[in-house]
């Protein structure tokens, strides 16, 4: 009995310095998520850190990137966007946040059907 | 005035001949305000794709540009002419975009690209040429007069014309090497390259251009500053290559890679926000090729830089 409480206590303890550091590593929570085969939605400042624009409209579609990338300012969108390398401050220049998340979706969408062995287009 | 010829080729895959041909063309157009045109003979389409991007590949061939129609002249048997198949503009850099749009155009790319249909054309060449009892070596020299006879009326148009060869000895190949006035030879120092490098020298030397070497630089990529690669590079300049002239080293870096992935065919960058940290080395790069084609053509001296 002694020894089933200190086994309970022990994960008790492991979870809670699981749940600490996911809590400090999105990343690290995002990847683990994914693992398990559930959808992710971010929002915020989360967001431009772990959003790749790629996958996003590759896998989840028009409607839930544009959402996705509504939920950021539009200094978040662009340095999402020159993080991934799918805009330049040029391209960018004087766009407010609705041009922006079109840019990105439209860009996004093109790279992927670019990259894609299947010829298909979403 | 007429174009220098340049080919940047090697037997070797995989040592930076499109990413040097590309640095090249937008170096020598931003640093020096040439004129550059670029010829992509690799149906892999890389260097098209970085100066067009895919969709821009796709969408030249739909209006009908791109080096694979210049073969389908030769296998119809109509007279070679490259100009109604070259994209005029492919450019990426926003400052070279700027100064067009003053109607102050200094430094420009042009590109004749390749497409995946290149292969095609070259195989079904192939098929027919030797079916007649033809030999890869006279097709590659009925292939090198056609493209000489359709480059003709562009040679006064551009200061340098840059050749992204395929990495093998196709028909095609050996055609745009025997137009080359130079050769750029990309390698990596590592023994493997080494190789390929001296065999493609040997190659070409034996039956392309005798005084290959004395026509060639390399310029060593994809560098990785470890003791091997020092090593290797030494012996590249020293031993293995020592009669040729060496440009830079460019160094592996995610820029380069970053920068060779343009974000759409309507999109712009400085020449800083595409290179970087690499800025200083695709400089270099400019700076070394001008001097060693001064020293070898240009009597009136070279091109005079004109951004900085």
């Amino acid at each position: 009995m002694a020894d089933d409480q200190d086994a309970l206590s022990a994960l008790d303890r492991f979870f809670d310095e699981l749940r600490l550091e996911l809590r400090a590593n999105p990343d690290l929570a995002h990847r683990l998520v994914k693992a398990l085969g559930a959808t992710v939605t971010f929002d915020g400042a989360l967001a431009v850190e772990l959003v790749n624009p790629r996958e996003l409209a590759a896998t989840q579609g028009e409607a839930a990137f544009k959402e996705t990338f509504r939920t950021m300012s539009a200094a978040d969108i662009r340095r999402n966007l020159k993080a991934h390398n799918l805009a330049t401050t040029i391209d960018m220049k004087g766009m407010k946040q609705d041009a922006l998340v079109q840019l990105a979706y439209e860009r996004a969408l093109a790279k992927i059907n670019e990259r894609r062995i299947d010829g298909q287009k979403r | 005035m007429t174009a220098i010829v340049a080919a940047v080729a090697n037997l070797k895959g995989g040592v930076g001949k499109s990413t040097t041909t590309v640095m090249l063309a937008d170096s020598l157009a931003y640093f020096y305000g040439m004129n550059v045109l670029v010829i992509d003979l690799d149906a892999q389409a890389n260097s098209s794709q970085m100066l067009l991007t895919e969709q821009g590949v796709h969408a030249a061939s739909e209006q009908s540009k791109g080096a694979h129609h210049l073969l389908g002249q030769f296998l119809e048997g109509r007279k070679a002419a490259a100009g109604p198949f070259i994209m005029p503009n492919a450019v990426s850099l926003e400052e070279l975009r700027a100064a067009e749009m003053r109607s102050e155009r200094l430094g420009w790319i042009s590109a004749l690209p390749a497409h995946p249909q290149l292969r095609m054309e070259e195989l079904s060449l192939e098929e027919e040429w030797y079916a007649r009892t033809g030999t890869p070596k006279t097709l590659s020299e009925a292939l090198a007069r056609h493209f000489e006879i359709g480059f003709a009326d562009l040679m006064p148009l551009y200061d340098v014309i840059l050749l992204d060869c395929p990495p093998h000895l196709s028909p095609l190949s050996r055609a745009g090497l025997a137009l080359a006035d130079v050769f750029i030879i990309p390698t990596i120092a590592d023994a493997v390259c080494s190789w390929g490098t001296k065999q493609f020298l040997t190659w070409v030397g034996d039956n392309v251009r005798a005084d290959i070497k004395t026509r060639s630089v390399s310029v060593i990529t994809r560098f990785r500053n470890t003791a091997y690669a020092r090593q290797m590079r030494t012996e590249l300049q020293t031993v293995t290559l020592k009669d040729i002239h060496f440009g830079p080293t460019i160094p592996e870096s995610v820029e380069v890679l970053t920068a060779m992935d343009r974000p759409a065919p309507d999109s712009y960058n400085t020449f800083r926000g595409k290179y970087g940290r690499m800025k200083g080395d695709v400089r270099k790069l400019a700076d070394e090729i001008v001097a060693f084609l001064e020293a070898r053509f240009w009597d009136s001296g070279a091109p005079k830089r004109v951004r900085d």
